[in-house]
């Protein structure tokens, strides 16, 4: 029991002796430590344009027949046809009449 | 009794000569009424005039800012038709455009109590300074919502672009002579990256776009970025159009390989037959 004792005093010893020249730190600085897990984050969408990642077509993403291409390629004329439809909204809002002031 | 006389004649004098004072001051106030009735009427003629400005500003006005509204209304359902931008953005556009037209009502309501044609001028003045529906808000709205669409639709033709691809290759894994099929898929990728980035370049040139509040400098600043921006969506459609045809041939190219197969198929169980 008093070996015990005496035995982890030395240690004890020891060990400060060892933390305050800056050994210690140095070992422990070389122990690898685990990995952050890296979380999957949004990049902040300071652009706001999005890329989503899921499809927008009408059939299953591993469907390649040519009935799922065609339906594919018909939902994509349609999409087509929307963005037109946007371009020339915004070209048409353009020309502006102010209201006259005929006091 | 001469006193009598004299005191009548004297008063008869002093009436006599109050006369022609009696008299001016009749024909002076006869003057003056005429004059005040003139007065009144020309004023009464000038208030009624500018009463009925007044109302047919305040009618034109209110017509004018009901067609704002029903666009910027018009607006909020294509906003909420979009899918790319994120959740935040959306709500921060809708908020925007619905800022737009709780302001315009309020602007209305102002107008419709304005007494004055000084201040009735300016309000309405305001309509289209402060508040650019047509120069700025809708043309930003819907380039954001034209880059919007653009991405949807590089989502669709790149999911449609792995589909062709693993036909192609399936196809070559066959024997057939894909080259022209692969030039295709190659092009149609380089095509979405392109749209991608006039995309965002549009997106960017009109996201900080703010009302120029009749300062020309800022209006003229605002309609070059709104017509840079529209050239970028432009280019993207373009890309677009090209990229579509891309999948076009290797649609039709897979086609033709597969009835090439048939008609070989057929042709070598003909001869068996025979």
């Amino acid at each position: 029991m008093f070996k015990l004792l005496i035995t982890i005093v030395v240690i004890a010893a020891l060990g400060a002796g060892l933390w305050y020249s800056g050994y210690l730190t140095k070992i422990i600085d070389m122990i690898p430590l685990p990995q952050a897990a890296t979380t999957a984050t949004t990049t902040p969408q300071t652009s706001g344009v999005a890329q989503a990642p899921q499809s927008d077509l009408p059939t299953s993403e591993t469907d390649a027949s040519d009935a799922a291409l065609a339906q594919d390629s018909a939902a994509i004329d349609v999409q087509m046809q929307g963005l037109s439809s946007d371009s020339a909204s915004a070209q048409s809002s353009m020309s502006d009449t102010p209201v006259s002031q005929g006091y | 009794m001469t006193t009598k006389l004299l005191k009548v004649a004297a008063a008869g004098a002093a009436i006599s000569l109050m006369l022609p004072v009696l008299a001016f001051a009749q024909i002076g106030a006869g003057i003056n009424t005429n004059v005040n009735a003139h007065v009144r009427a020309t004023l009464t003629a000038s208030t009624t005039a500018e009463t009925t400005r007044a109302a047919g500003a305040k009618e034109k006005a209110n017509k004018e800012i009901d067609r704002r509204i029903a666009s910027l209304t018009a607006l909020l359902a294509r906003i909420e038709q979009m899918t790319k931008v994120t959740a935040e953005l959306k709500a921060n556009i809708k908020s925007t455009v619905q800022a737009q037209i709780d302001g315009l009502v309020q602007l209305n309501a102002k107008i419709d109590a304005d007494t004055d044609l000084a201040t009735l001028k300016a309000d309405v003045k305001m309509v289209t300074d402060s508040y650019r529906i047509y120069v700025l808000v809708m043309p930003q709205v819907r380039i954001a919502a034209a880059t919007d669409r653009m991405i949807t639709i590089v989502n669709m033709m790149n999911s449609v672009g792995v589909k062709l691809t693993a036909r192609v290759n399936t196809a070559k894994a066959a024997g057939a002579d894909t080259a022209a099929l692969d030039a295709a898929l190659t092009d149609l990728a380089s095509r979405l990256t392109s749209v991608q980035a006039h995309a965002q370049a549009g997106f960017n040139l009109v996201a900080p776009l703010v009302p120029d509040q009749g300062d020309k400098t800022v209006m003229a600043s605002n309609e070059a970025e709104i017509k840079k921006a529209q050239a970028e969506i432009k280019a993207g459609q373009a890309d677009l159009v090209a990229a579509r045809k891309d999948i076009a041939v290797v649609v039709g190219g897979l086609a033709k390989l597969k009835t090439n197969a048939n008609a070989n198929s057929n042709a070598s169980t003909t001869l068996k037959t025979q």
